[in-house]
């Protein structure tokens, strides 16, 4: 049966558990986008695009990332990713600056929120977490999401 | 549907005790303004400033300008927000050319974007030389982001509306008249030009990134065909927050150059005969089904060429080629105008995405590249912003007030409609 991955960093999802969706957490935004082009090699396909909309593949520290399992490589999804890792390749390094940044200048809800905003797009419809949380921005408590 | 738009030259704007209009001056009751325009009970401050071209004032965060801009017969501007849904696009409307309301307020921490009224920024955007009255709103704490964002956009809506009112007894300085023609009346006339279209992509991805078709969020849109004579009159409004530099504010809209550039030229070089409206979403679902549908509407329609501009980058940049690719496999030409993040030295790859079919492509400048603002003698808004906004860095803000920033964070300064002076050049 196909499965929905979200691969993320994003602290707002980590206390999420549910049966309608796996969360594979990962240390860091570098990870997130391995991690993917990993699972995508493993015959997943993206849901959602790798990188942000209007922000910088580095600006903000977290980000998820949504795939469905499956059995073949889709070459589709591979080149996205590989295209995104690229784009980390070249921006990539001032992350860790960013990241001390957004923590010093308290950004770090900001950008996971915006973060959130993205993923939700591919949450199922009828996810208590979509309707009640993350379309009003609301912080996410553990068990939250929970059936 | 022919629409007329009736032009107030504006030299100077000012604060008075009523409004009026005389000899060039727009004169602005502040209190009565602030009063009507004041429509959301979590709003706990409101200020307004005039600037002009020129002074050495720096506003930062903007959120979005609009051009004030009024039906003759008060009724249609802005449908869905402030004009009834069904009036938009026909008969009068006026306007005072030369001004703008900007809205400021920071959403979010890390928010752009920036308008030098004076110096070296004022370059590089469009509204360093239009004369500007700010508004500069708090809202009450813990008010949630999206709820914050539509205050503001409605603010600057109201404030427009209110402002172009003033314009409805003064006779107007020039009258421009668009008529745009349908398919039909284009065969009718019988001419071999081809027929070419455009392809008006959305940004829609959520908050800071949100447009809005007369009134609806146009994420849930499917593509579908516009007058331009609607987007003239507002149907297109700006709920973007980022970025900066590429999206494209409600005065953009309203003013697209695409839509003149192809109006001058219809029937002379081509037929210039639809515009379709689709959207850039998160999922690549959704980004499939967008593009595959222009592509069919466009080919349904028998266009021979289409210009396509994205907004915003990054995942969009995948809405971009898709279109383009969907589009040339129909046969139907197509050319894309784009910014570029190439890296400061713009020697990177530009796109996130490309196709060998995206064989024609306009730049509108590289966001990446790196620019220093000198300190202003007064900032509206909050310069302590300038290390978080999206092109500012670590450092950014110097102790003399200077910034170091990417263009990214200048409002408007790569506006992939083309309302900018950035372009690429071959010697």
């Amino acid at each position: 049966m196909e499965e929905l991955i979200i691969v993320t960093n994003n602290p707002r999802l980590q206390a999420v558990e549910n049966r309608d969706f796996r969360i594979e957490r990962m240390a860091s935004l570098q990870q997130v986008l391995q991690r993917s082009r990993d699972l995508v090699h493993q015959g997943a396909k993206l849901v959602s695009h790798p990188l942000a909309g209007s922000l910088k593949p580095w600006q903000n520290p977290y980000r998820s990332i949504g795939l469905k399992s499956g059995e073949e490589l889709d070459f589709s999804s591979l080149k996205i990713m590989e295209n995104a890792l690229e784009k980390y390749r070249i921006f990539g390094r001032k992350q860790d600056v960013l990241k001390r940044q957004a923590d010093q200048m308290k950004l770090a809800e900001d950008f996971s929120r915006i973060d959130l905003e993205l993923i939700t797009n591919v949450l199922p419809e009828k996810h208590s977490f979509k309707k009640n949380n993350a379309v009003r921005g609301e912080k996410i408590e553990a068990g939250s999401g929970k059936n | 549907m022919k629409l007329d738009l009736e032009r107030i030259e504006v030299d100077r704007v000012v604060f008075g005790q009523e409004n009026s209009f005389a000899d060039g001056v727009l004169t602005i009751d502040k209190e009565d303004l602030l009063e009507n325009i004041r429509h959301d009970h979590r709003i706990t401050s409101l200020e307004a400033e005039i600037v002009h071209p020129g002074e050495k004032v720096r506003i930062m965060p903007v959120k979005d300008v609009v051009e004030p801009r009024i039906k003759v017969d008060k009724n249609g501007m802005f449908p869905g927000f402030i004009g009834k849904e069904s009036q938009a696009g026909a008969g009068k409307t006026r306007v005072f050319s030369g001004t703008a309301v900007v809205t400021t307020g920071n959403v979010v921490g890390f928010q752009e974007g920036i308008i030098d009224m004076s110096g070296p920024g004022a370059d590089y955007t469009p509204f360093s030389q239009t004369i500007n009255v700010v508004l500069t709103c708090e809202v009450e704490e813990g008010t949630e982001e999206h709820i914050h964002e539509e205050i503001l956009r409605i603010l600057g809506l109201k404030a427009a509306d209110y402002i172009a009112e003033i314009g409805l007894d003064v006779e107007p300085d020039k009258t421009e008249s668009f008529d745009f023609k349908s398919i039909a009346q284009a065969r009718n006339e019988n001419n071999d030009l081809p027929l070419v279209g455009y392809i008006y992509m959305l940004q829609s991805q959520g908050l800071l990134h949100d447009t809005y078709v007369y009134g609806v969020d146009a994420k849930e849109i499917l593509p579908t065909l516009i007058s331009p004579a609607k987007v003239m009159d507002g149907a297109i409004v700006s709920g973007n927050c980022v970025s900066a530099c590429d999206k494209n504010s409600t005065y953009l809209h309203q003013n697209n150059p695409v839509i003149e550039e192809l109006y001058q030229r219809d029937g002379q070089d081509y037929n210039f005969v639809a515009t379709i409206i689709t959207n850039e979403n998160v999922t690549l679902g959704d980004k499939e089904r967008s593009s595959t549908m222009v592509a069919e509407m466009a080919e349904s329609l028998g266009l021979d060429a289409v210009i396509i501009n994205e907004e915003g980058f990054g995942n969009p940049d995948t809405d971009l080629i898709l279109n383009c690719k969907k589009l040339e496999q129909k046969g139907i030409k197509t050319v894309l105008i784009t910014d570029e993040y190439a890296g400061r030295d713009g020697s990177s790859q530009s796109l996130a995405d490309a196709a060998v079919e995206a064989d024609a492509v306009v730049t509108s400048g590289n966001a990446n590249e790196v620019i220093e603002l000198p300190a202003m003698e007064r900032v509206i808004g909050h310069d302590r912003y300038a290390d978080n906004i999206a092109g500012g860095f670590e450092g950014s803000l110097q102790e003399d007030g200077s910034i170091r920033v990417e263009l990214q964070a200048i409002t408007g300064s790569t506006d992939q409609m083309g309302y900018t002076k950035l372009s690429a050049k071959g010697y």
